[in-house]
């Protein structure tokens, strides 16, 4: 019995390490190594969802990660403040054009560009799902050093089980309820914490420079992310 | 045979337990959704929520790093000088260039605005 325990276990933990291991993040991303930018400026997200706010859940939520990744990220309330001056209010001028005046505005290293493709919330349930694109360019080479396409799908269930007809249908409702009344930042949260776990560790981080060998994802990714 | 077995077993499990545990550098409290509600409504009560919690990051770091998150000092000083408090509001840029020299070019530029 003791055996078959410890041999399950021995599986399960050589299944989840080679199913993690597809490729470095070396191979994945080699120009972040080169470049080893410091300064991030997070862009106004790109908004082709029909969701009019998540621009905002997004643009809020996108320097806590990067910064946790151990990098400068620029004050973002003052920079947005700038870009409306500036009139770069709208990404999309930017992420395929030269980007070197945000160097020398800013003093950032890369300009992040993120692309909402799509939001939709399920009809029955309490998951919302999210397509979005993550492209880290360098203001010096205007090169692309990060890039990530992600399918998200965000539980925000209330996490309560039944086993009979009635009871999963009053929690489909309630489900349903709490979705739209669902605070989305935190799912926008959820989502670039899963997205981006991958990204090479900064200057501020304790493994910076020591992170290569860990495993990165594909670039393009499907995967859940529970609230 | 069998122990080494339950040895591996137990090795990758803790390795395993161990690299899927995160750990923060820095405390932020409510400050993603404080700053989404500031954003979106720009009233003085999300500004007053927004405030406090800058005020709290800055005094109280429990997590990794032990020092105020990047970007902190610059927005809540940016904030100070909007709202007329000059030298409250510099000092706090002051001390964002001294906690990360690398954003001197940008708090320079904000200065600016306000000579």
């Amino acid at each position: 019995m003791k055996k078959s325990i410890f041999v399950t276990l021995l599986i399960l933990s050589l299944g989840f390490l080679f199913s993690s291991c597809g490729t470095t993040r070396i191979a994945s991303f080699p120009q972040m190594y080169d470049e080893d930018p410091v300064v991030m400026l997070i862009m106004p997200p790109i908004n082709n969802s029909s969701a009019a706010d998540a621009k905002d859940y997004f643009y809020t939520t996108m320097n806590v990660p990067l910064a946790e990744a151990g990098y400068y990220v620029l004050p973002p309330a003052v920079t947005m403040a700038t870009l409306q001056k500036e009139s770069a209010y709208d990404a999309e001028k930017f992420v395929e054009g030269d980007l070197k005046k945000f160097g020398k505005l800013f003093g950032a290293d890369v300009a992040v560009f993120t692309v909402i493709k799509s939001w939709n919330k399920s009809l029955v349930g309490s998951a919302v799902i999210i397509e979005i694109e993550y492209i880290f360019r360098s203001t010096k080479t205007n090169e692309t050093l990060y890039h990530r396409d992600a399918r998200i799908t965000c539980d925000t269930s209330t996490g309560v089980g039944t086993n009979s007809l009635i009871g999963s249908l009053l929690i489909a409702t309630a489900d349903a309820i709490k979705t739209a009344a669902t605070d989305y930042v935190s799912v926008a949260v959820k989502c670039n914490k899963s997205a981006l776990k991958d990204v090479p560790y900064g200057k501020y981080h304790p493994k910076h420079g020591a992170d290569k060998e860990l495993s990165a994802m594909p670039e393009k990714i499907n995967i859940s992310a529970s609230k | 045979m069998k122990k080494t077995i339950k040895i591996i077993a137990i090795t990758m499990f803790a390795f395993l337990f161990l690299s899927c545990t995160s750990t923060n550098m820095y405390s932020w409290y409510n400050y993603q959704e404080d700053y989404y509600h500031y954003l979106k409504n720009s009233d003085d009560k999300s500004l007053e929520k927004l405030t406090k919690t800058y005020q709290k990051i800055i005094e109280k770091q429990t997590a990794t790093r032990g020092t105020v998150p990047p970007g902190i000092y610059a927005d809540y000083g940016w904030l100070l000088l909007q709202s007329g408090k000059t030298a409250e509001g510099k000092a706090m840029l002051a001390k964002e260039v001294e906690l990360y020299p690398e954003s001197e070019v940008f708090v320079a530029s904000i200065l600016k605005r306000f000579k």
